[in-house]
């Protein structure tokens, strides 16, 4: 299940560096977490997106294998995650899976459909809640969203559309 | 964590001297705050200009430390970087947190 959402897509030099696919994979702890983020910034930085757009993917790949390492593997190390990141002329791909407990349903509604829930109230410090915002950034920042849960893998997917216009 | 410290007047600054502040020093960003706090720093600048990413945990160690401060105090921001101030736009947090382009501006508003 996913959505597309209308933004303006980044732009990127056409044909330059396009690839096909990069699969990488890194233990479940969270020092690694920037490793694979900056990565992921690096590939997008060579395919010639603009840096904010780049930054956007690299918030998104960080949010999504922080959550695995947290929350599928309940930050118990020796686990894998596992990237795929893809480029065709139309868009950018970036699936991150992992072996561990699925999503629960609720978080994946957030992660698909967005919440329109107020956080906070204004002047009321203690009802700001410190988490819970990863998966509303990855649906807020992506055009399409996908989360599937298998007998031994979830992937949760996000798709940036891709403008073929120029380079930055 | 790395820290500057330094005081412009009564006000206490710390500029953060990581470039990343993500999921793996977020509870150690919190430790710290708090420990600010309990140093007798009710309201207090953290200088955010050597910080390239922030992610939502981050973000989280900043609101426990708001939390913590109560209503008799501020943890203000500054020097805050384009992609960083995206993000507190994003979460809607550049509504919960002053923001100020540097620890002079800062200290002409709070002092």
């Amino acid at each position: 299940m996913a959505i597309l959402k209308k933004r303006r897509p980044p732009s990127y030099s056409r044909g330059r560096n396009l690839l096909k696919g990069v699969r990488f994979a890194v233990d479940s702890e969270l020092e690694n977490v920037s490793l694979v983020a900056v990565a992921v910034n690096s590939m997008c930085a060579l395919l010639g997106l603009d840096t904010v757009s780049s930054g956007e993917v690299e918030l998104c790949v960080a949010e999504a294998a922080t959550n695995a390492i947290r929350h599928a593997y309940h930050d118990q190390p020796g686990q894998t995650v596992a990237i795929l990141f893809s480029v065709t002329e139309e868009h950018l791909q970036i699936e991150v899976s992992d072996n561990g407990t699925p999503m629960p349903a609720e978080q994946e509604r957030r992660l698909i459909h967005g919440t329109q829930s107020v956080e906070f109230r204004k002047g009321d410090r203690m009802s700001l809640a410190e988490g819970g915002r990863g998966l509303q950034i990855i649906h807020d920042l992506m055009d399409e969203v996908s989360y599937v849960r298998g007998d031994h893998v979830n992937r949760l997917r996000m798709t940036k559309q891709l403008q073929t216009s120029r380079v930055k | 964590m790395r820290y500057e410290e330094r005081k412009i007047g009564d006000l206490f600054v710390a500029k953060v001297m990581e470039s990343r502040i993500a999921a793996d020093l977020a509870p150690a960003l919190k430790a710290d705050l708090i420990e600010f706090v309990k140093r007798g720093h009710r309201t207090f600048v953290l200088d955010l200009s050597e910080v390239t990413f922030i992610d939502s945990s981050g973000l989280g160690a900043l609101i426990a430390s708001l939390k913590v401060i109560g209503d008799g105090g501020e943890l203000a921001l500054c020097g805050a970087r384009e992609n960083v101030a995206s993000m507190f736009k994003l979460t809607r947090m550049n509504k919960v947190f002053r923001m100020f382009g540097n620890p002079e501006e800062a200290a002409a508003a709070l002092l």
